[in-house]
């Protein structure tokens, strides 16, 4: 019988120090796995900053020139309506002066601005840019001051 | 111009189509201060007159060049900074690199525009103008700016009295037009 008792202790402190050995056995968790478990773990946080991201960057591309940019043709309400001599001269006399702020005027006298120092820079440089000009099928028309 | 107005993006606050006109605006009004362009006028208008400093300075080309590029220098703008892009992986970075990727993209949508709507500008042989505008966009990257500013410091010192080549004239229409790009800081702040 004490023989038998001694058998079955010394089996079971056998398995315990095989548990321990196994243990002591064991790699730590590599950086990686620990990562991984991590995103695991959080997969839907993770989920929304992905998709967060993706969002941000369909908002970033759709301002981007889209392929058929060039072929839409220019909403009839976009076209400028016909401007008068005096309002472009007193356009002219606005781009004339240093204190100039583009946020006080319509977006409509704004590009007639633009046209206004594109014609001039065309019409004084000389035969240099006689090749880039082109015809608006009207010319500007500005009384003397 | 209805086309260039209509890629500048209405919702963003600031790189919007009247920033890209106070670019110009001021751009012209550097040129005259400098003499180089005579003032807007209805005689200038009907008679051009003879540019008041020597061509071989800036040349007509170039000021247009100019013109075109302050029009042109953040169409397209989403709105957001080179680093975001970058750092969000945005497929516009991927695109360009990771560099300049913005001024990339301004580059690329006034040159669509302008190969569509004016390409007498872009026709000639050696694709001079084209690649005046692409380096004048190129250099209003804030990024690399000190870089820009040491090759203009010594560039500023080298040319005083002295007739300038293709290159420096470059570099001097750059500087003009980074000046034009962040001159809103010197004018009255209305309120």
């Amino acid at each position: 019988m004490k023989h038998l008792q001694n058998r079955i202790s010394k089996g079971v402190s056998e398995t315990v120090a095989l548990q321990r050995y196994k243990k002591s056995r064991i790699a730590p968790q590599p950086r990686l796995d620990v990562f991984s478990s991590w995103i695991e773990d959080n997969t839907c946080i993770l989920s929304i900053f992905v998709l967060t991201i993706r969002i941000i960057d369909h908002v970033v591309q759709s301002y981007a020139p889209q392929p058929n940019l060039l072929r839409r043709p220019i909403p009839l309400e976009d076209y400028l309506t016909p401007i008068s001599s005096a309002h472009l001269a007193s356009l002219a006399e606005k781009v004339n002066n240093w204190d100039f702020h583009a946020g006080q005027y319509s977006l409509e006298d704004l590009i007639w601005m633009a046209i206004l120092i594109l014609e001039h820079v065309l019409s004084t440089g000389g035969p240099d840019l006689e090749k880039y000009k082109v015809s608006r099928g009207i010319s500007l028309n500005i009384p003397a001051n | 111009m209805l086309t260039v107005r209509s890629c500048y993006q209405p919702t963003n606050h600031y790189h919007n189509f009247r920033h890209a006109i106070d670019v110009l605006q001021a751009t012209f009004q550097v040129l005259v201060q400098s003499n180089i362009l005579p003032p807007l006028n209805s005689t200038v208008l009907s008679n051009p007159i003879e540019p008041l400093l020597p061509t071989d300075y800036i040349s007509p080309v170039e000021v247009l060049a100019l013109c075109i590029a302050a029009v042109g220098h953040d169409a397209a703008h989403p709105g957001v900074t080179n680093a975001f892009l970058a750092a969000s992986s945005s497929s516009l970075a991927t695109l360009f690199n990771d560099r300049s990727v913005l001024e990339n993209l301004h580059c690329l949508t006034i040159s669509k525009i302008i190969e569509e709507r004016w390409p007498a500008l872009f026709d000639d042989e050696d694709g001079r103008f084209r690649k005046l505008v692409i380096e004048m966009i190129l250099s209003t990257d804030m990024a690399l700016h000190f870089e820009f500013m040491a090759r203009f410091e010594a560039l500023r010192g080298a040319i005083v009295g002295q007739p300038i080549d293709e290159k420096q004239r470059r570099l001097v229409c750059c500087c003009l037009m980074k000046s034009a790009d962040i001159s809103n800081l010197v004018f009255r702040l209305l309120v």
